[in-house]
């Protein structure tokens, strides 16, 4: 799976297409990230990290945290 | 040529100028200056100026990995104006955009900006009328403009990189437009980049490479080598990428030459002192850097040259009258593993 914050989603939805990869799980982020506070990367992370299992182990769920 | 080995699609166009030009918008197939139409016979003159066939597959084209056919790049070359003679180099700019080095996919998908610089070596300078003297960098001659746009619009119409959305600049700068240069190889006092590469001067090569706005390193008052390149040191330091480019005027370099200073002379001198002080850095930039190059074991106490190595510092002998030289930043993230993207240089042929 791959990991982007969301200023690049459709750059991510055209590499998938280039790649006839169109299911390939991506985790979106909020924008930006290297310019934040750590506390609130961390937050981010946090709230990301349970969409990534789910991502991980569940195809059904993938889908829904991903809308593809 | 024969009609049935192209395989781009026909589209009729209006007899109109500015109504074709709103057609070619509407497809968002320009950079934003008027292109020049690609009609199947100007497509046919730019074919046949190489040997090579139109389905000949050059390399794939981030980040839509489509494939840059002959075909493909003879309808861009006219698109953005070019001449046929002018197909030999567009072709090898295309291998050279390909090449897993360059990474391309990089280069256009970062919120940096940069621009792929072009530099043409060797004697095609002269028959195609590439120039390299005066105003070497700026405007007003057709092959250095119309090959830097063509090498844009292989990205935008090939690649599919598209501002806002695949192409995540956040502000760009002019050079994406354009910025081809030739080496003033007559003027230069060193042997030029191509050379130094291992092509015979008798060769004629493009190097691409990733470029950020340049900064002038204008020096009118030394008359030594030394104080020349301590002045160009002031204009690079800070932190640069897996390389620079030094593009030095012929008056200094003619000075810099007669110092005794070959090319790797001028690259060791600036290497050991164009640098970037770890004592200077904010405390969080500071953090960052120790994270990002854990190899380097930083501390404050740190100074990290321009580049990793001296011979990473590109020299490149280009412009006119003046002693005006200047430092083009190459984007790029310096890695232990050599560099998020590294300079390309490819033989031109027929």
């Amino acid at each position: 799976m791959t990991l982007i914050t969301h200023a690049f989603d459709a750059l991510a939805k055209s590499e998938k297409e280039a790649f006839g990869a169109p299911d390939h799980p991506v985790l979106v982020v909020q924008h930006p990230i290297g310019t934040v506070k750590v506390d609130e990367v961390n937050k981010r992370a946090d709230a990301a990290f349970a969409k990534l299992v789910d991502i991980l182990l569940e195809p059904q769920a993938r889908r829904a945290a991903t809308g593809s | 040529m024969p009609e049935q080995a192209l395989q781009a699609e026909r589209f009729e166009i209006p007899d109109d100028i500015w109504a074709a030009q709103a057609f070619f918008d509407e497809k968002g197939w320009s950079d934003g200056l008027p292109i020049i139409p690609p009609t199947e016979e100007r497509v046919a003159q730019m074919l046949a100026a190489t040997k090579r066939k139109p389905q000949d597959v050059i390399g794939a084209v981030p980040p839509r990995w489509a494939q840059a056919t002959v075909e493909k790049i003879a309808i861009n070359g006219v698109m953005a104006g070019c001449k046929p003679e002018y197909m030999p180099v567009l072709i090898a700019a295309t291998e050279a955009l390909a090449d897993p080095k360059l990474n391309l996919y990089a280069l256009q998908a970062t919120t940096g900006g940069p621009a792929i610089m072009i530099i043409i070596n060797g004697p095609i300078r002269q028959a195609i009328n590439v120039n390299g003297g005066p105003n070497a960098l700026g405007e007003g001659w057709r092959a250095n403009a119309t090959i830097g746009r063509f090498v844009r619009l292989m990205q935008r119409n090939v690649g599919g990189s598209y501002p806002g959305t695949t192409c995540k600049a956040t502000l760009g700068w002019p050079g994406k437009y354009s910025i081809c240069v030739g080496e003033n190889e007559e003027a230069s006092p060193w042997e030029p980049l191509h050379v130094e590469r291992g092509f015979n001067a008798d060769q004629s090569t493009v190097t691409a490479i990733s470029a950020d706005a340049s900064i002038r390193a204008s020096d009118l008052d030394s008359t030594k080598a030394v104080g020349i390149l301590t002045n160009f040191v002031q204009r690079m330091d800070g932190p640069s990428g897996p390389e620079a480019i030094m593009v030095i005027c012929p008056e200094h370099a003619r000075i810099i030459a007669g110092d005794g200073f070959s090319k790797k002379d001028v690259q060791k001198f600036v290497w050991e002192r164009a640098a970037y002080r770890m004592k200077d850095l904010p405390d969080e930039t500071f953090a960052q850097r120790v994270k990002r190059r854990s190899d380097l074991n930083l501390t404050r106490a740190s100074i990290i040259p321009v580049t990793d190595n001296p011979e990473d510092i590109l020299v490149v002998v280009a412009g006119g009258d003046g002693s005006q030289s200047q430092y083009i930043h190459v984007w790029g993230q310096s890695t232990p593993e050599g560099g998020s993207t590294r300079s390309v240089t490819k033989l031109i042929r027929d």
